[in-house]
């Protein structure tokens, strides 16, 4: 009997043990999630296999939400109590934990009830007040609080756009100060920025067209019917914004082949957003890519939705090849995840994404009319706490989160640039060199090196100085006596 | 027998120490070239002062000085960091001896039909001699490199530059006075030059993928026949 109490405990224990040693895997290695990373080799960027910065949670569905679908679901926003989830004749609002609040389908205005068309775009201020874009009917609805209608801002006063163009507000973003930023469609100005009032302020944020020489050669030598028939060169639009805690709006341009597909605009609506000085590399999705495309497609990351969070890190959504890139303030990339497929945890027409709370990440997908829930694992999680606590010049604490990231992941190169950082703060230049030197960043080595040359240069400043004197002393003394020998050789 | 042998080749050494006179081959005359280069390749070409085994020996050092550029390139300048870093020392020889030879290959082709007067051994031995300053000067760019930073670095890469300027500037000139041509036919020998090359490639290119596809069609044969009987 005891002895049988004794086999038992010990088979228990084992598969105790056994579980926790794969529940303790299983934290970082999430399921079958898709994940890379860039590699810097002598042949440029290369993509490498890295653990999957998310866990997979859930998927939230019409029925989980008890609603009649999510037909057409086309963006989402997370504000600091509901989820909003803007869709084709209804705004869905939620709490945090996909418990319906609202099912917004038509307003009163004027006395008139109103039935919502598709939304394309929404946005809710710092006090709940909810915008949402309704292009087919060329307006922004303005929601109080308490979700009823506060006002219709139609085609903004003194705007200027040709008569034939119909004025579809696409996406919108609203400042701390009540400026309303538009993107929309056929308008190739730029972004177009509204006073709170209403009245129209200005294009914000132009995208310029480039040509190239050999673009202007040909234009050359076209006749003018030719001219005229052939494809305008319009420069591109954008296609999703996002205003981040200090008022820097962030958009992504439509279409592919831009060469800032990714733009943080200042007040005057210049791009400032950084990009890693040592390669020149900029936040773009995809470094390397299919360019004539077998079943992957084909051409450089079509960026549709942009998300940032409290500490400057950013997530952008590439719809072409359904992937999600992050990168932090300083313009590295972090992670890329994701894929296109019919599972769980892939997309098949993701058309919005946005974080939710410190950990937890919301993939708005059409194709599965669902909402799609990632959290940290521990890698992710320690990847976005060494890039907060980098933004907070905490760089001791961020060094301990990098290493947490090498222990997972030896391939993540900016890890041991973040490193570095940290032991060139502490006065370590050597340590912190061979750091930056493993993680290829030739900007960040050239500070280190610095440091150590001159503390080289220090040191033997003396013996130098010496060598210098007593070669002087010798060649003169040298000097001295031959003149002497040639004098005594004159005299004798 | 010994005694014979040995004195064979105490004789063959000091017919080399007369013949080889290294301050005169590695130091003065390449420098000579260096600062008057007119004059000296007219040397070269008329009072026999160009060495042979000189322009062999800087092959030897071009291919050395390469594969140490692999190697030891500075990380600011090289752009990428290994840790046990390997070359493929057989890759970078080949890669430098082949452009060399294509050169003069494609060199002589043209000139030898277009009146130039210069042999084929001349032609490689400026080819040399003007790779002698961009040894040089790439050899300080190398040394350079691993001291200093992203700032400095224009300062290595100056050198490497000057190396390439200098260099171009040898050949065209060390060509113009061996093969006795004006400046304007010299330019568009040049270009001819070129042109050949791209060819010489081509064609190499080309009897490279067909003779694969003939030794296919023979092996096919072969094996049929192996087949049946």
């Amino acid at each position: 009997m005891n002895k049988k109490r004794i086999r038992l405990r010990a088979i228990v224990s084992a598969v105790v043990l056994m579980l926790s040693f794969f529940l303790a895997k299983y934290d970082v290695f999430a399921g079958d999630i898709l994940s890379y990373i860039y590699y810097y080799t002598d042949t440029g960027y290369h993509p490498v296999p890295a653990p999957s910065p998310y866990n997979y949670i859930k998927s939230v569905n019409a029925e989980d939400l008890r609603i009649e679908d999510l037909n057409g679901i086309n963006s989402i926003f997370v504000s600091d109590k509901h989820v909003y989830i803007g869709c084709n004749g209804k705004i869905v609002i939620t709490d945090h934990n996909f418990n319906l609040i609202r099912e917004l389908t038509s307003f009163i205005y004027n006395g008139k009830e109103q039935e919502i068309s598709d939304i394309t775009g929404m946005w809710v201020t710092d006090n709940e007040e909810l915008y949402a874009c309704e292009p087919s009917k060329g307006r922004i609805l303005h929601f109080g609080s308490d979700w009823s209608i506060k006002r219709i801002l139609g085609k903004p006063e003194g705007i200027i756009i040709p008569e034939n163009v119909a004025y579809q507000p696409l996406k919108v973003a609203v400042d701390s100060v009540g400026r309303i930023y538009v993107v929309a469609n056929n308008i190739y100005e730029g972004l177009v920025e509204i006073n709170p009032d209403g009245t129209f302020l200005r294009y914000f944020g132009v995208v310029e067209v480039r040509y190239t020489p050999i673009q202007l050669f040909w234009r050359r030598l076209q006749t003018a019917e030719q001219r005229a028939r052939s494809r305008l060169w319009l420069p591109v639009n954008f296609s999703n914004l996002t205003i981040d805690g200090d008022d820097f709006v962030y958009a992504t341009v439509a279409g592919s082949g831009d060469e800032e597909p990714i733009r943080k605009l200042n007040a005057k609506g210049r791009n400032i957003l950084r990009y890693p000085v040592g390669t020149g590399v900029k936040p773009q999705g995809d470094l390397e890519y299919n360019h004539y495309g077998l079943r992957v497609p084909a051409g450089k990351s079509t960026l549709s939705a942009i998300d940032v969070n409290d500490y400057g890190l950013y997530v952008v959504l590439d719809t072409k090849r359904s992937r999600i890139f992050a990168y932090d303030e300083d313009g590295y990339m972090l992670y890329a995840f994701g894929e296109s497929g019919t599972a769980e945890w892939r997309f098949q027409l993701p058309v919005d994404v946005k974080f939710m709370g410190e950990d937890r990440l919301l993939v708005a997908d059409r194709g599965s009319e669902s909402i799609k829930v990632f959290e940290l694992n521990d890698y992710g999680r320690s990847i976005h706490n060494a890039v907060k606590y980098q933004s907070q010049f905490n760089y001791d604490l961020a060094m301990e989160e990098w290493k947490k990231v090498i222990d997972h992941n030896p391939a993540f190169q900016y890890a041991y640039v973040g490193v570095g950082k940290a032991l060139y703060r502490r006065g370590d230049y050597k340590t912190a060199r061979d750091y930056f030197l493993l993680g290829q960043d030739v900007y960040y080595y050239s500070m280190a090196y610095k440091k150590i040359r001159q503390e080289w240069a220090e040191q033997y400043f003396d013996l130098f100085v010496g060598i210098l004197v007593l070669l002087v002393m010798c060649v003169s003394v040298y000097k001295i006596i031959k003149k002497f020998k040639f004098q005594v050789r004159m005299e004798a | 027998m010994i005694a014979f042998i040995q004195d064979k080749f105490i004789s063959v050494l000091e017919v080399f120490k007369n013949r080889i006179d290294l301050k005169e081959d590695f130091i003065k005359y390449p420098f000579y070239i260096i600062s008057r280069p007119f004059k000296g390749f007219s040397d070269l070409k008329y009072e026999n002062r160009g060495k042979m085994y000189f322009a062999l020996m800087v092959v030897i050092l071009m291919c050395f000085f390469n594969i140490y550029n692999e190697m030891y390139k500075g990380f600011v300048l090289a752009g990428y960091y290994t840790e046990n870093k390997t070359v493929n020392t057989v890759y970078v020889i080949f890669m430098t001896i082949i452009p060399i030879i294509l050169f003069v290959v494609a060199n002589w082709s043209v000139t030898a039909i277009a009146n130039g007067s210069g042999k084929m051994k001349e032609i490689f031995m400026v080819y040399a001699y003007a790779s002698y300053p961009k040894i040089i000067f790439s050899f300080i760019g190398l040394i350079l490199s691993n001291f200093v930073t992203v700032e400095e670095a224009a300062f290595a890469m100056f050198f490497y530059s000057l190396g390439m300027v200098s260099f171009l500037f040898y050949l065209f000139v060390g060509l113009v006075v061996i093969h006795e041509y004006s400046f304007t036919q010299s330019v568009l020998m040049i270009v001819m030059t070129v042109i050949v090359m791209c060819i010489i490639v081509f064609i190499v290119a080309l009897l490279l993928a067909l003779s694969n596809e003939v030794i296919v069609f023979i092996r096919t044969v072969v094996e049929e026949l192996t087949m049946r009987l």
